[in-house]
């Protein structure tokens, strides 16, 4: 299995820069998500990496080895397309032993990966039919074992769920983590879903503009964004911001009368030269909790909605003019009108520069 | 009050609308929940008058409706592609329905409107800009207001959001949300996605291949699920089913003497009066009530570790239980390895029961 | 409806006044339940509007066309209209297809049809694959490629027969710079075909290109993504994708030119008159001949019947392989 580096890749399309300096490294085996929002030159770099972009500047290496002027069919990849690209007049068999026709491969070999193909896919049942007549469920695990028959040494996949019906996907989600890791390849996967990112990935780059923001665990991302950009963009419901202001220890939140007096010594002191200035304050709605008592000198809001999410309810608020969103479980008697106090939990607090963006300390 | 009562609808030999039965009461969001095909869009137009079905009626407050054309009917649609008219700008696209022949509305009138809902819908910047050139949010945004404009008695949404990246969906979600409960207006809409549906909806109905097999709030069909199939519709993710057998009193995993589920003997016997003396039992339970422990516990089954997903507040795990998968919400504390072995605990009072050939509930009671 | 069924504090814009309330139940009133349209309906008014069309289609095409298979029973020619045409029932279907010259004209326009389309295929198809990709001037290279097919087939084939005069014609001309001896282009019998042959390449292979190269630019360009990405090469790409996925419009490309090359008339007739002898005469020609040099009309009208059933069952062929094409395209 390859490892792949990107060194201070760049892709311009005339005055447009896809890719602006993009630096990477992908262990062997490991699952790297680029997320990002459309146009944020994630799919760019996927097509880079597979050689069918060449790039205005940088390098790419698979195993420290220089690959970035070879055509694609010499670099040992696989790739699954967001729209699959299976040979529509071929049948589900012949897709598949395409790549190794394609190599002159001797029938035998051909033989044995392919058996080995259809058990890992499941595939017995259709692979006397024709490609474009399948369902896109089916579709999509022809063209990933396609990809694999090859025994590539990178996997490339151009979010390759993003046709799929919403509960489809969550089904095939799991069964492409499950995959990855039964089969070892290291694989690079693009996507605009941060759920997809999140269940699959060991590592998640976040990328806009052309530039990456922050590369981590799923877990270091979510925890400690080092942005509003991130912090908004992972997670479902997304993070709460209120305007605050930092005023000798405390954070005043802007439409109401809430002092939260903050006891962690570290934001204190990453504060410092905030006093007397406005911040954003970030947390997630699960780390907030809901209290039918209300307690003096504690934050009281009215509820504005309540949204049921299966296991769980999502509580709306209001603060000022923004919605401020809780999560919580099905204990509590609620109705839209109720008051009820919050207690955020310090120790999931993200405070932002207002003009920045960046974290101030997360 | 909207009602629908036996409603069916073929185009050639296939079955779009099969027998369908629907109630709306008023200020009711309703959702129809179900995957794609399954007849929800036919159900809408049949609603909107434009498509007449084969057999059955339309009700609204009593007097029958199902031939009536449907600007007469003073519904409001809002499609899944918004189609809004291109050519005219946000203002004039509001203004639109006001202007038809049908209603006359005096154009001073028709400016208070349109600058109130514009308002309402936080749109007002874009009043003057063409609708081509807007996001596709705010397009959304437009054609909510150019459906509410003209106060419809019903508004008939049809995937609404769905095409939206998820971001927007969440904004609109609560949108439309809100504007349900500060105006108490009637919505009937359609949807796969089942996260917005349970979100959005005071009620649901759950639609597959033509017919409505459950009706009820969220939290009431989540927690009291018919059938196999609306078990997977409403979960996110979806409820685990695992093949069971009956057995020397036991209820063991299918395939593995091995796992037995520790059950009352009276819930024994019960399933065994359903299903025979060796039969077979689906047995259904959230991922959220699958515990899962390194430890050994009395009762608590082996199963091995596939992967672990992080869903950003929760993590869930994938397991292999005999030879079946299910999928387990973790607690923080537990961090398993790829491949590590496991103890899973399925509680009995968490257990749904569904029949192997049919998918019904068996309720034992 | 109430009219403030909007909750206390509510926006303005969603609650309707009395007045325009009332306005809107008179109307739906006043326009009755369940009636559809006034006047004619959808399906009346579409007739009408053919009408004109379709009498004049029965006119200019329908009547001549009875009268042609009618005349084929009879044994008249319209230059002695005087003399009344004597019913013969199959007697001229059978002379023509017991004739032998009619048969040699058969063979001979089965091979002129199939060498002409196949040049004309190959080139096209291998013009096309090369002008797939973008390069400078090429929009000027496809105007000046359609060019041939623009012009006027009688003008084409009066100046191809100067440029192929054997002793002044100007192919001959530049042969002679590089040292090959007249061709007789035009006079020898065995080479009169080829030289119909070229001149029908030259002017009709630009329609065969046209078609290819718009088959070719239909594939979808991730399909050759994956297939680079598979390691194939140009040949395995040209072969597996690029082939397979044009062969509808092909086919439809083919048979428009095994269609016109069975027709063939006009070319021929200004390039070579059927000659010499009878060494460029088609089936077109031959019928030509029949109808319009020795006015056999009533035998003419016949080989023209048997002609249209040539030509339609060949048509016939290709159709239903594309239809099998079509049905396995469909969704699951």
């Amino acid at each position: 299995m390859s490892t792949v580096r990107l060194e201070n890749l760049k892709k311009y399309y005339g005055t447009v820069k896809a890719i602006d300096g993009v630096n990477l490294n992908v262990e062997s085996r490991s699952f790297v998500v680029l997320l990002g929002p459309s146009g944020c030159g994630k799919t760019t770099t996927l097509r880079c990496i597979a050689g069918l972009e060449v790039p205005t500047d940088g390098k790419i290496y698979f195993d420290d080895r220089d690959v970035t002027g070879l055509s694609p069919s010499e670099r040992n990849v696989g790739m699954v397309f967001q729209f699959y690209a299976l040979y529509p007049h071929m049948s589900v068999l012949e897709n598949i032993t395409f790549p190794l026709r394609a190599c002159r491969v001797p029938p035998k070999t051909i033989e044995e990966k392919v058996k080995e193909v259809v058990q890992i896919f499941q595939l017995k049942d259709l692979l006397k039919y024709k490609a474009s007549i399948l369902p896109p469920g089916d579709q999509q695990r022809v063209a990933l074992a396609r990809a694999v028959v090859r025994d590539p040494g990178v996997l490339l996949l151009d979010e390759p769920l993003s046709a799929l019906d919403e509960k489809f996907r969550e089904e095939m989600r799991s069964e492409l983590g499950k995959l990855q890791k039964r089969l070892g390849i290291t694989t690079i996967y693009v996507t605009h879903d941060q759920r997809e990112a999140m269940a699959l990935g060991d590592v998640i780059v976040v990328m806009r503009d052309g530039l990456i923001l922050q590369v981590g665990s799923p877990q270091e991302l979510y925890e400690h964004p080092n942005s509003i950009f991130v912090g908004n963009f992972l997670g479902t419901p997304g993070m709460n911001f209120v305007e605050c202001r930092y005023e000798k220890g405390s954070l005043v939140l802007k439409g109401t009368s809430y002092r939260l007096k903050l006891e962690r010594q570290d934001l204190i002191a990453h504060l410092v030269p905030y006093e007397g200035r406005e911040v954003i304050m970030g947390i997630r709605p699960e780390y907030v909790h809901v209290d039918g008592k209300l307690k003096d000198g504690g934050l009281s809001l009215e509820v504005v909605a309540i949204e049921p999410a299966g296991r769980y309810r999502l509580i709306d608020f209001l603060i000022g003019e923004k919605v401020f969103r809780v999560r919580t479980d099905w204990e509590l008697s609620l109705v839209p009108g109720r008051r009820v106090g919050l207690q955020m939990r310090e120790d999931r607090l993200c405070i932002f520069d207002k003009e920045s963006g960046r974290a101030v300390v997360s | 009050m909207l009602e629908l009562k036996n409603i069916s609808k073929s185009f050639g030999d296939i079955v779009a609308v099969d027998d369908l039965s629907l109630r709306v009461e008023d200020g009711e969001f309703f959702v129809i929940l179900g995957p794609t095909g399954a007849g929800k869009t036919t159900t809408l137009r049949i609603v909107m008058g434009l498509e007449k079905p084969d057999s059955g009626a339309v009700y609204y407050d009593g007097q029958e409706i199902t031939h009536l054309s449907p600007p007469l009917r003073n519904f409001a649609f809002m499609f899944e592609s918004h189609n809004l008219y291109p050519v005219l700008d946000v203002y004039d696209n509001l203004a639109f329905p006001l202007r038809s022949p049908l209603f006359r509305v005096p154009e001073e009138e028709v400016r208070k409107r349109v600058e109130s809902i514009a308002a309402e819908l936080h749109i007002t910047h874009l009043l003057k800009r063409k609708v081509s050139h807007l996001s596709g949010g705010e397009q959304q945004r437009v054609a909510l207001g150019r459906a509410l404009i003209r106060k419809p008695r019903i508004y008939i949404l049809d995937e609404p959001i769905s095409s939206l990246d998820y971001k927007l969906r969440e904004e609109l979600q609560t949108e439309f949300k809100r504007i349900h409960e500060e105006y108490g207006i009637t919505i009937l809409s359609a949807t796969h996605d089942n996260i917005s549906a349970m979100a959005m909806a005071s009620r649901i109905g759950i639609m597959e291949r033509g017919r409505i097999i459950q009706v009820g709030t969220p939290r009431e069909i989540y927690i009291d699920p018919v059938s196999v199939s609306v078990a997977r519709i409403i979960g996110a993710p979806s409820m685990n089913f695992v093949e069971c057998n009956l057995a020397e009193e036991k209820l063991f995993v299918e395939g593995d003497r091995d796992l037995p589920i520790p059950i009352a003997s009276s819930t024994f016997r019960a399933l065994k009066g359903r299903v025979g003396e060796q039969g077979k039992v689906l047995v259904g339970i959230w991922p959220e009530s699958v515990l899962v422990s390194k430890e050994m516990n009395e009762g608590w089954l082996e199963a091995v570790v596939e992967n672990v997903e992080y869903h950003g507040a929760e993590r869930f795990v994938n397991l292999t239980l005999g030879e079946q998968s299910i999928k387990a919400l973790l607690a923080d504390e537990v961090n398993p390895q790829h491949g590590s072995e496991v103890f899973v605990n399925l509680s009995e009072e968490k257990l749904y029961f569904f029949s192997v050939d049919t998918g019904m509930r068996i309720y034992l009671k | 409806m109430a009219d403030n069924d909007k909750k206390p504090g509510a926006s303005p814009a969603l609650v309707h006044s009395e007045e325009v309330l009332e306005r809107f139940t008179k109307a739906s009133d006043r326009v009755t339940m369940g009636r559809k349209t006034y006047g004619l309906s959808d399906r009346a008014f579409m007739f009408f509007f053919l009408l004109p069309s379709l009498f004049i289609l029965l006119f200019l095409v329908g009547y001549p066309f009875i009268t042609l298979i009618r005349s084929g029973f009879y044994n008249f020619s319209v230059l002695r209209a005087a003399t009344p045409a004597k019913f013969i029932g199959v007697g001229n279907f059978t002379f023509i297809l017991t004739d032998p010259f009619t048969w040699e004209r058969f063979i001979f326009t089965g091979k002129f049809v199939i060498l002409n389309v196949l040049v004309q295929f190959l080139l096209g198809v291998g013009i096309a694959y090369l002008l797939q990709k973008n390069f400078k001037g090429r929009s000027v290279v496809l105007t000046l490629i359609l060019m041939p097919m623009m012009l006027c087939p009688i003008v084409v084939g009066l100046f191809w027969k100067y440029m192929f005069n054997t002793e002044w014609g100007i192919v001959n001309y530049i042969l002679s710079i590089f040292g090959i001896g007249k061709v007789e282009w035009l006079a020898r019998e065995s080479i009169s075909v080829y030289s119909v042959i070229i001149v029908d390449t030259w002017m009709w292979t630009p329609f065969m290109i046209l078609l290819a190269l718009a088959a070719f630019t239909a594939i979808p360009k991730y399909l050759y993504e994956a297939a680079e990405i598979d390691r194939a090469s140009s040949w395995f790409k040209f072969r597996h994708i690029t082939l397979p996925l044009s062969a509808p419009v092909l086919i439809i490309a083919v048979l428009f030119r095994m269609i016109d090359s069975i027709k063939a008339f006009d070319l021929i007739y200004t390039l070579t008159g059927g000659g010499p002898g009878s060494a460029t005469q088609t089936l077109s020609f031959d019928l030509y001949k029949r109808a319009f040099q020795y006015f056999y009309t009533g035998e003419a009208s016949a080989y023209g019947v048997i002609l249209l059933l040539v030509i339609m069952s060949l048509s016939l062929i290709f159709i239903r392989y594309l239809n099998r094409l079509a049905a396995q395209n469909v969704r699951r």
